[in-house]
């Protein structure tokens, strides 16, 4: 974690942008097994098992929940399994739905750890030049979620004080919480007016407002952003010669498993988990440094 | 307390009523369907599936459905056979019923807009599967329709053709303006 807040701000936007771009283009289901492992590797490395045993509870239904919806609707595949309103629930649409809803949850699970890389202070270094007011909106919209998360505790904890979980009845306590979420949404609408009045008042809106940002530009940043534009270049020739594709219907392609598959899946894998393993090598560096002290 | 069972019971109710208009079948069981016999005194219509277009355009073909499986070597998906009509069938119907014995893959969408079924796709050969003008066309008596496969009824001894178009109807023959 401390290695990789420390890269140079453009390494880690070009890095996720090489990923989620990866993620999003690519059929394969070997591919997208390989993307949604790294990204829970990388989501543990940056915010320990805790907080990802916290969020499997969420992400488990939510992908059996995309899953099921592609075959509800797709009636394509060859293998039948059976007849639901006379329209035909294949294997394929089945698997395509899974593929569909890993591919999803790769990428939040990315987005998550990108977040927790990619402070304001960053975003502001790298777009306040080209594009100053979208910068300033993008860091200020994404302050939001933790703030948001915490003044719903305190609106929680407040309410209870004042009773309204007393009942006992099940659907009387979800009320109740819905109830808090009107009163977060509504100190929201008033909080963003507060900020932007505050702003304003501080001087944002003049001219000739500058940024200090100390990012310099070290040897291993070069060499990691040499990595980093290989793996572009191999990626756009790899998907131009189509080997992200995989077609599910009318039967399931086969999967490859020859020499030329193997290496360019220990490529993509590598090209995954840069950032963890730098991450880990760091790690093991200081647990050896700390042995000899 | 009383509040949450009764609360749970309407959604228990509400969950059986959604799966009462579920209708699951097995495999076995959605193919049983019965054509009748062809007797003397019976009324009866032709049915054909040709995909002979898609030759001419193999190249356009996805690739994934170029196998003999999905484009028979002579385009011919079902040749002309005779079946009963039954009374008030319409052209859906019988591919329905015919699709069902034969084993084909047929399917099929209500669309309001039209108020009439859509022939997504024959043999998994959908629509687009051949280019972007590529898709599925019916006749009856050589004469092109302007309606729905569901909203024409039936008369004895029509020929109805099923036939696969790489270009919007044009290189079999219809022509958009002269419609019934």
């Amino acid at each position: 974690m401390i290695k990789l807040k420390t890269l140079h701000p453009i390494i880690t936007f070009c890095y996720f942008l090489l990923i989620i771009s990866i993620s999003i283009l690519t059929q394969n289901p070997i591919i997208i097994a390989i993307s949604f492992l790294s990204s829970l590797i990388l989501y543990v490395e940056l915010k320990g098992y805790k907080e990802l045993f916290k969020n499997i509870l969420y992400t488990l239904p939510f992908i059996l929940l995309l899953a099921i919806t592609n075959p509800l609707f797709v009636h394509k595949g060859e293998t039948i399994l059976f007849f639901m309103n006379d329209n035909p629930i294949t294997l394929e649409a089945i698997l395509y739905g899974f593929n569909i809803a890993f591919m999803i949850t790769s990428i939040i699970y990315w987005f998550a750890s990108f977040n927790e890389l990619f402070t304001s202070d960053k975003y502001i270094y790298l777009f306040g030049n080209i594009a100053p007011k979208f910068s300033i909106l993008l860091s200020m919209t994404l302050r939001f979620i933790p703030l948001y998360i915490k003044k719903y505790k305190e609106i929680n904890k407040a309410q209870k004080g004042l009773g309204i979980y007393i009942s006992n009845s099940y659907f009387d306590r979800l009320k109740s919480k819905f109830r808090v979420l009107s009163i977060l949404i509504s100190w929201c609408l008033e909080n963003s007016i507060e900020t932007a009045n505050s702003m304003n008042s501080r001087g944002y809106k003049l001219k000739g407002r500058v940024n200090y940002s100390n990012y310099k530009f070290t040897l291993s940043d070069a060499i990691i952003l040499v990595a980093i534009i290989i793996s572009i270049i191999v990626s756009i020739a790899l998907y131009s010669l189509k080997y992200f594709d995989y077609k599910f219907y009318p039967i399931m392609q086969n999967i490859n498993f020859n020499s030329l598959y193997i290496i360019i899946y220990v490529f993509i894998f590598s090209v995954f988990n840069l950032f963890s393993l730098l991450e880990t090598k760091e790690k093991v560096l200081w647990q050896c440094l700390k042995l000899k002290i | 307390m009383k509040k949450d069972f009764l609360i749970i019971f309407s959604i228990i109710i509400l969950i059986v009523i959604l799966a009462c208009g579920v209708n699951i079948q097995s495999v076995e069981n959605y193919y049983q369907t019965h054509i009748d016999e062809i007797k003397e005194d019976s009324k009866t219509v032709y049915l054909s599936i040709s995909c002979k277009s898609i030759l001419d355009n193999y190249d356009n073909l996805d690739n994934e459905l170029k196998n003999e499986k999905y484009v028979p070597k002579d385009g011919i998906i079902l040749k002309k056979t005779q079946f009963v009509l039954r009374p008030k069938d319409t052209v859906y119907d019988i591919l329905n019923r015919v699709t069902k014995v034969y084993k084909i893959h047929m399917e099929s969408s209500f669309s309001k807009k039209f108020n009439s079924v859509y022939i997504e796709g024959i043999n998994h050969l959908y629509e687009f599967s051949c280019g972007p003008n590529s898709g599925w066309i019916y006749k009856v008596n050589n004469q092109f329709l302007n309606y729905g496969c569901s909203r024409y009824a039936l008369k004895d001894k029509d020929n109805i053709e099923f036939i696969y178009t790489c270009d919007l109807g044009r290189d079999t023959g219809m022509n958009w303006s002269e419609l019934k």
